[in-house]
């Protein structure tokens, strides 16, 4: 596999945790005030998040994602050009630190707005950061020394 | 014959051209003041003097179709970030006699400065300063967002006063629970006491001020003569909502709702739930409601009972005919200003439009002067 082709698929991994999460998140909380979520719902819903969450967005959330790890994928591939350290756990502690910028560090800049409504917890925040660990680790493992 | 027929069409066509003339000159508009810094709400004094707020933290005068170089003294120190900052002034419904004005803004917490709430504060207007300003209201709990304030203040017929407090942008689900007040309609009495008719008073937990809940960002609020209390609702992507508002009951947000995320995600699948109530209109895609009133001057005799709604998107005002509660019609008027803050009636009949942002303007919107 190409490294752009894993790029992309790591890509979709990240949004796709994005979209599970938060699908999830408001899904268990609609649940909890005795709104009818059944399988139908569920699933619908999934599918709209992760479609819609990619291309449909005022904030074009794929896009944000893409670039975070387009940046840190690249910091990872500088490090470990110079050193002897493990590519699997710098690619996904670069997945990470992406995840992290998007979901801790952008609202910052928004007078605090959590754009992504899966972030507003610290539970959403560690889980789209593990989104973005485990797209930096398909990343790393799908890779040969040759394709870096 | 052909005399006669021919000036019987040459009539025709004249009395047409009149008729056209008289529908597309039914209003003038003048610019009457500029420079304003984030307009957000008027209230008349009288028809030739004005209050206004701009966002930043001023109170301004407007007097005989001239701002006052200086803004009024006395205003307390407002959080002016993201949404949030100087919003509402209403007069007390008995101001001639006891000078009190009310504001709302956003404020910092005395203690923890990275958090804020939406504060209500009393005080009487002297000498083109504000004394005796005594904070009557406070939201509950502090945010760290600044978004989603509401803020909209409208008094009942009783002496009570409504005032609107939005969810706070990252606290929607608080909507639905009792125990805060995000996402929640207010009513309280005008020395920021509870009156005892609350519909929550005997709830436990709930807080006694909510008198409705389940709203997202409630900027629009109005009550007819008959009683009949309107507020509009910013959506989110799509699902601004005009509801009817009544004391106890539950108007859906977020658990149902006609617009999605600016994520692109959905909020809920639901529209509709038998416990929660229908707004009488709904926008998709979002026109962002900003301000409203209920015409009732004499100036536009045939514009009384319809409902004037501020747009800030694209910007415009949306003027709803009603048939008893439900919209009959909606027409779009005044789109050429751009984003519209506030819409309000002077006591001459006229209306006056706010710009949007910095360089915000005053509009106001009379029948058009005869021409001798």
């Amino acid at each position: 596999m190409g490294v752009v082709a894993r790029f992309f698929a790591s890509v979709i991994i990240a949004m796709s945790v994005i979209a599970v999460q938060t699908s999830l998140s408001n899904l268990w909380w609609l649940q909890s005030i005795d709104m009818p979520v059944g399988v139908g719902v569920f699933v619908s819903t999934l599918l709209s998040d992760l479609i819609g969450m990619s291309v449909l967005g005022a904030a074009p959330i794929i896009a944000i994602v893409l670039v975070g790890l387009l940046i840190a994928f690249f910091v990872a591939f500088l490090i470990i050009k110079w050193t002897d350290l493990d590519r699997s756990y710098l690619y996904m502690l670069a997945g990470a630190t992406a995840l992290f910028a998007i979901v801790v560090l952008m609202p910052l800049a928004f007078y605090n707005l959590d754009l992504i409504a899966g972030a507003r917890t610290l539970l959403g925040k560690c889980c789209l950061i593990a989104g973005g660990a485990v797209s930096g680790y398909f990343f790393a493992v799908t890779g040969g020394r040759i394709n870096d | 014959m052909i005399k006669s027929t021919s000036f019987s069409v040459f009539c025709a066509f004249a009395f047409s051209a009149l008729v056209v003339q008289a529908e597309t000159n039914q209003y003038q508009t003048d610019v009457v003041v500029t420079g304003l810094d984030n307009p957000w709400s008027l209230a008349f004094i009288s028809n030739d003097d004005w209050l206004v707020t701009e966002r930043s933290g001023a109170l301004r005068r407007v007097r005989n179709g001239q701002l006052d170089a200086e803004s009024i003294k006395g205003v307390p120190d407002v959080l002016f970030a993201g949404q949030g900052g100087l919003s509402e002034v209403i007069l007390h419904p008995e101001f001639t006699q006891n000078q009190w004005l009310y504001l709302s803004f956003s404020g910092r917490d005395e203690i923890n400065s990275k958090r804020n709430a939406l504060v209500v504060v009393r005080a009487r207007l002297q000498d083109n300063q504000l004394v005796d300003v005594t904070e009557i209201f406070r939201s509950s709990p502090l945010r760290k967002a600044a978004a989603h304030y509401g803020a909209r203040i409208h008094f009942l017929s009783d002496g009570t006063m409504l005032v609107t407090s939005g969810d706070g942008f990252n606290h929607r689900e608080q909507a639905q629970s009792l125990d805060n007040h995000f996402g929640k309609i207010l009513r309280l009495n005008d020395d920021g006491s509870v009156p005892e008719d609350n519909p929550f008073l005997s709830v436990p937990e709930a807080l006694p001020e909510i008198w409705s809940y389940g709203h997202r960002n409630p900027q629009g609020l109005v009550v007819s003569p008959s009683g009949v209390v309107y507020a509009h609702e910013h959506g989110p992507k799509g699902g601004d909502e005009l509801n009817i508002i009544q004391p106890g009951q539950n108007y859906g947000w977020p658990a149902i709702t006609y617009g999605v995320d600016y994520s692109g995600a959905i909020i809920s699948p639901f529209t509709e739930h038998p416990d929660m109530e229908q707004p009488i209109k709904y926008w998709v895609p979002s026109i962002a409601p900003s301000g409203m009133i209920l015409y009732g001057g004499a100036m536009f005799p045939q514009w009384r009972g319809d409902l004037f709604i501020s747009a800030l998107v694209p910007g415009d005002v949306r003027r709803l005919v009603l048939s008893d509660t439900e919209v009959e019609s909606e027409e779009i008027l005044f789109d050429e200003f751009g984003r519209l803050r506030a819409v309000a009636e002077a006591p001459d009949g006229s209306l006056v439009l706010a710009t949007d942002g910095r360089n915000g303007q005053l509009i106001r919107v009379s029948a058009p002067q005869v021409v001798e």
